[in-house]
């Protein structure tokens, strides 16, 4: 097993116990009925803190830690990207980064860290 | 992987298509590929289709597909759609016995039980010129 194996492991664990299902909405095309997809992954919705409040971040927004391995085991096309949305507590957000290299392990991407709106 | 209901397929249609494959999925170490896969343990599907109109257009066919040997692909199941708004469903079994025949396409409508590989794809051809947000969308709940 390789480090980058053992921290997925740890952040399972870990989201299992104190994270929440969220959905990561995917749309095709425009207009009001255009098709998306729901996909369903563990995440850990944090808020910012005050110092933290600085170029694109605002108050109210949120950090969301998602577990790219449930993305991956849905068969989402990786990357998350500002184009898709976050539907958390049935509530729609928009994203406004998606950061997919703080939280990987010798290269392997264990978890997005997304900048979520709304 | 999972049982659950998978995206196989989500594409806008304008201009017209021939044998576009439209599944965007990911491998095990996140690199995405035109096909869904990890599904070996896969007795069922239950497809879904629903093409949403706007205007235009002549014809859009949707094939979904398998392989058995990760090279060659075979159809499955073939909705087609013209000019109206419509979602069609079909079921397939991999328990269907199934004698020996030639790979070939389908008929209009047409499905292949009985033959389910490790993944599944989708295609589109597509004539006339769509607009008005036409879109179609491909789901298969797998078991």
């Amino acid at each position: 097993m390789t480090l980058a194996d053992d921290i997925g492991a740890d952040y399972r664990r870990a989201f299992d116990e104190v994270g929440e299902v969220v959905f990561v909405r995917r749309y095709t095309g425009a207009g009001a009925n255009r098709p998306f997809f729901d996909t369903a992954a563990k995440g850990r919705v944090t808020g910012y803190e005050p110092h933290e409040l600085i170029g694109t971040i605002q108050q109210g927004d949120r950090k969301i830690i998602l577990l790219a391995e449930d993305l991956i085991d849905a068969q989402f096309a990786l990357p998350v990207t500002p184009n898709d949305r976050v539907v958390m507590r049935g509530k729609e957000l928009d994203i406004i980064a998606a950061d997919d290299s703080t939280r990987r392990v010798a290269g392997v991407l264990i978890a997005y860290e997304l900048q979520v709106r709304g | 992987m999972s049982a659950g209901v998978y995206n196989i397929g989500d594409r806008a249609i304008t201009g017209a298509l021939t044998d576009e494959v439209i599944t965007s999925g990911v491998s095990t170490q996140g690199v995405v590929q035109e096909f869904i896969d990890g599904l070996d343990w896969m007795a069922a599907a239950t497809l879904f289709c629903n093409f949403t109109y706007g205007s235009g257009g002549a014809t859009c066919i949707v094939i979904v597909q398998t392989s058995l040997d990760t090279l060659n692909w075979i159809d499955i199941a073939r909705f087609e759609f013209t000019t109206t708004g419509k979602a069609k469903r079909a079921n397939l079994s991999a328990l269907t016995p199934v004698g020996v025949a030639d790979v070939a396409t389908l008929v209009a409508e047409g499905v292949l039980d009985g033959i389910l590989g490790d993944r599944l794809r989708v295609k589109i051809s597509t004539t006339g010129t769509y607009a008005g947000n036409t879109a179609i969308a491909v789901r298969a709940a797998v078991r």
